[in-house]
């Protein structure tokens, strides 16, 4: 695994087909993840917002978390995320930044906010434990 | 606080009739819409090398049961025939998911969840996820749902 937190994201993301399936993207911005889920018909929950599905909002939330956790040469498992739908994500692009909160020698709380028009306005948040595995070699 | 759907398993009509999403994933109800199961797909998976499909495919399997069982539950409450008809609508507050074990692979998921209380006009739920029993779940759920204006008087 590279050194390189840039190729490490890439890594993380080109070896999960869900996210593939998801249509989910992220670059590096400075060192914090940005991830991005461009809009896609496959993704609506409720066709008369529409608004995108809140499995798909939260599963979007739980990849950012674990790609910020990748990029930094962490892999994780998760224990446990806890979503809160805050307004409805709708037929546009969703964005996300994950915060760590703390790394503990087992354990990440992390912390992911997911907008649409701005990251002041969310459309949910999740926090998470996540298992940490064996470094990133 | 705002009456419109937050979330997208919003009116149990949607979430028993099925959705773009669920759809896109292949998810069909369980005969006795108890709750629907996820089939096995390769292309749904976190990691390959394990195999079992994704947390991803979890949440949405939990949150669209748990949208199922809240229109049920609601129903039963209003004394109206158990056959999904459509409301006005629901919303996920929020959902918490215990990833107990990873889903095994090759096997296709199933998703149950039982709307335990309605109490001024929010739904409390609870769920589980599992390949063949309950008491060995993959994942473990609880949920609540706001509950639009037509039904807030629940409870």
């Amino acid at each position: 695994v590279s050194a390189d937190p840039a190729e490490r994201l890439a890594a993380f993301l080109a070896a999960r087909p869900y996210a593939r399936f998801l249509g989910m993207q992220a670059s590096l911005e400075g060192r914090r993840v940005a991830a991005q889920l461009p809009f896609s018909e496959h993704l609506v929950g409720n066709p008369l917002i529409p608004a995108l599905h809140g499995g798909v909002v939260g599963a979007f939330l739980e990849l950012a978390a674990l790609a910020e956790l990748a990029a930094h040469g962490h892999a994780a498992r998760t224990i446990d995320v806890t979503i809160d739908y805050i307004r409805p994500a709708r037929a546009v692009a969703t964005h996300a930044h994950a915060q760590v909160i703390r790394r503990g020698r087992r354990v990440a709380n992390v912390q992911v906010t997911g907008w649409q028009e701005s990251p002041g306005q969310p459309v949910a948040t999740l926090r998470g434990h996540f298992l940490l595995q064996a470094p990133l070699r | 606080m705002t009456d419109e759907p937050m979330s997208a398993a919003t009116s149990d009509d949607l979430a028993w009739r099925g959705t773009a999403q669920s759809n896109a994933l292949g998810v069909v109800n369980l005969d006795d819409l108890s709750g629907m199961r996820a089939p096995f797909r390769a292309d749904l998976v976190d990691d390959p090398d394990q195999g079992g499909l994704a947390n991803g495919v979890i949440t949405t399997l939990l949150d669209q049961a748990c949208g199922m069982a809240v229109g049920a539950a609601a129903r039963a409450a209003l004394g109206e025939p158990i056959e999904p008809r459509r409301f006005g609508g629901m919303a996920t507050l929020d959902l918490r998911i215990d990833f107990i074990r990873p889903a095994k692979p090759g096997r296709d998921v199933i998703g149950t969840a039982e709307c335990y209380r309605i109490a001024g006009g929010v739904a409390f739920v609870r769920g589980v996820a599992f390949e063949d029993d309950p008491a060995d779940p993959i994942a473990a759920t609880q949920a609540a749902f706001m509950l639009s204006d037509q039904m807030a008087g629940l409870g």
